[in-house]
């Protein structure tokens, strides 16, 4: 006999659910982090995460496709008795799995999954031969069956490399983002969730769009950057080498906002990075290592009128360079 | 394993002989006669089987009546849900019905969460559909729901917590 495991503390089991709905409802760019950091810290709270995960296995059959049924199910199935003989003849026909996709944030964290922390890089190879590589703070779960194989996006960049002539018979690659699911069409490209949107730079071959705020699939071409919502296309602009410019460690800067600028360079740093309002419409060119984030501040503060503010190890403060208090 | 050592497997044959005939006739009542009221029955004992807790149980009898009424509110409740995800289905467009194989998961994870929301306030269940089901956000369910959103984020944690953690906060 199997004894049964010790029960999770309540308030551990509050702090999983606190956690949780962060992640799922706010999804905060540390939050990943922290869920990671408070699952090390102590035995209970693993077991706690253990069990989210597994409830979240079970409720990954609730897909985009799947979610109105399961509403209209779950908010009217309250009051009605009546039996009817259909529904069973309608489930003699159901095979015990399915395959669906998935692309609620939070709901689908499974078994496999790969993340990277702040500063760290991870490359992966799939069955079939596709690759797949993950920038700074990126979180992503795997799913396959047996002809497919699906990348769920949860939270960062990974760019894809798929395979030279397609296994036989071929495998179907879907990437899902919040915003929608792409497949490839013998390529390379990279996907980035952003807060709310999902940037997609196709370097070669075509991505195709095949959920999403679109009614029709929509091709995304080589040489394209689109941005997507939830409700839209956003915009599309040329691919540049600083989409990219990750994977060789760098990060390029043509004219960029100092804001934007210390925007990207944050998700490589370890703490935090604050910068003086006035000082957001500075611009920034050049390529920069992003190993070493604290160099690439010094460099800036040679070339541009600001000064480093460094209160802890942590935290970074950029300054007018005439600025005292 | 569920089964037991003999001698414990033995006193629940003895329990089913002694209880099969009244237990049926109480479903019946319930269910009217049929088929379903010995399917259920069977459920009953099948469920005793994989616990320990009757051996020890005072009064048998109760006991089992207590087992029984729990398979059949379960019963119920799948008929409900399954009646609801039907007229759900019909009303939905063909294209986005789900394939024959998805049915079947997805049905017995409805009634699974419909059990775990179980006595549930309404507004926290909604809460609950409108953050899992609707992907709303905070703000937007405070809206909907004519709340604050502290008041939402109370109602979440508490649906949520009943949904991922049922043991706890049954």
């Amino acid at each position: 006999m199997n004894s049964p495991p010790p029960t999770i503390p309540e308030s551990v089991a509050r702090d999983a659910v606190e956690l949780l709905l962060d992640w799922q409802m706010q999804a905060e760019p540390d939050c990943w982090e922290r869920i990671r950091r408070w699952r090390a810290a102590h035995p209970d709270h693993e077991r706690a995460w253990q069990q989210i995960e597994t409830t979240q296995q079970q409720l990954s059959v609730l897909s985009p496709a799947t979610t109105r049924l399961a509403r209209n199910t779950l908010s009217t199935g309250r009051q009605s008795r009546r039996r009817s003989l259909k529904v069973m003849a309608l489930l003699c026909m159901g095979a015990s799995s399915g395959w669906l996709i998935s692309r609620q944030p939070g709901i689908t964290l499974g078994q496999d999954q790969h993340f990277t922390g702040t500063g760290e890089q991870l490359e992966l190879q799939l069955p079939g031969g596709s690759q797949v590589q993950l920038n700074s703070r990126t979180a992503i779960r795997l799913s396959y069956n047996q002809h497919r194989t699906q990348i769920h996006l949860l939270q960062g960049e990974i760019f894809i490399q798929t395979a030279a002539p397609p296994a036989e018979p071929p495998r179907s690659l879907l990437i899902t983002t919040q915003q929608g699911v792409l497949t490839p069409v013998g390529t390379a490209f990279n996907v980035r969730q952003l807060h709310e949107t999902t940037q997609v730079a196709v370097l070669a071959g075509q991505v195709r769009l095949i959920q999403g705020p679109v009614q029709q699939p929509h091709l995304i071409p080589t040489g394209e950057t689109l941005l997507i919502s939830n409700t839209a296309l956003v915009s599309q602009s040329q691919v540049t080498p600083a989409d990219t410019a990750w994977r060789q460690g760098m990060l390029i800067a043509e004219g960029m906002r100092l804001q934007q600028f210390i925007d990207q360079l944050s998700r490589y740093h370890q703490g935090i990075i604050r910068l003086d309002p006035t000082l957001a419409e500075l611009r920034v060119s050049g390529s920069y290592p992003i190993q070493d984030t604290r160099r690439v501040l010094e460099s800036l503060s040679h070339s541009l009128p600001i000064r480093l503010e460094q209160r802890s190890r942590y935290w970074i403060t950029l300054r007018p360079a005439g600025y005292s208090g | 394993m569920i089964f037991k050592e003999p001698q414990a497997r033995d006193a629940l044959g003895l329990l089913y002989s002694q209880n099969r005939q009244w237990l049926l006739g109480w479903l019946c009542k319930r269910l009217g006669c049929s088929q379903r009221a010995s399917d259920l029955l069977q459920d009953t004992f099948v469920r005793l089987l994989k616990r320990d807790e009757w051996s020890q149980a005072q009064e048998p009898r109760a006991y089992l009546m207590t087992v029984a009424k729990r398979v059949l509110i379960d019963h119920w409740r799948r008929e409900r849900i399954e009646q609801a995800y039907l007229d759900a289905l019909q009303q939905l467009p063909e294209a986005e019905a789900p394939s024959p194989e998805t049915h079947h998961q997805l049905l017995e994870l409805l009634v699974e969460i419909d059990r775990r929301l179980d006595g549930l306030p309404a507004l926290t269940r909604q809460a609950f559909l409108h953050a899992q089901l609707d992907g709303m956000t905070y703000s937007e369910i405070a809206l909907a729901l004519g709340m604050s959103v502290s008041s939402v984020k109370r109602h979440l944690i508490r649906a949520t917590s009943r949904c991922y953690f049922p043991d706890l906060t049954g």
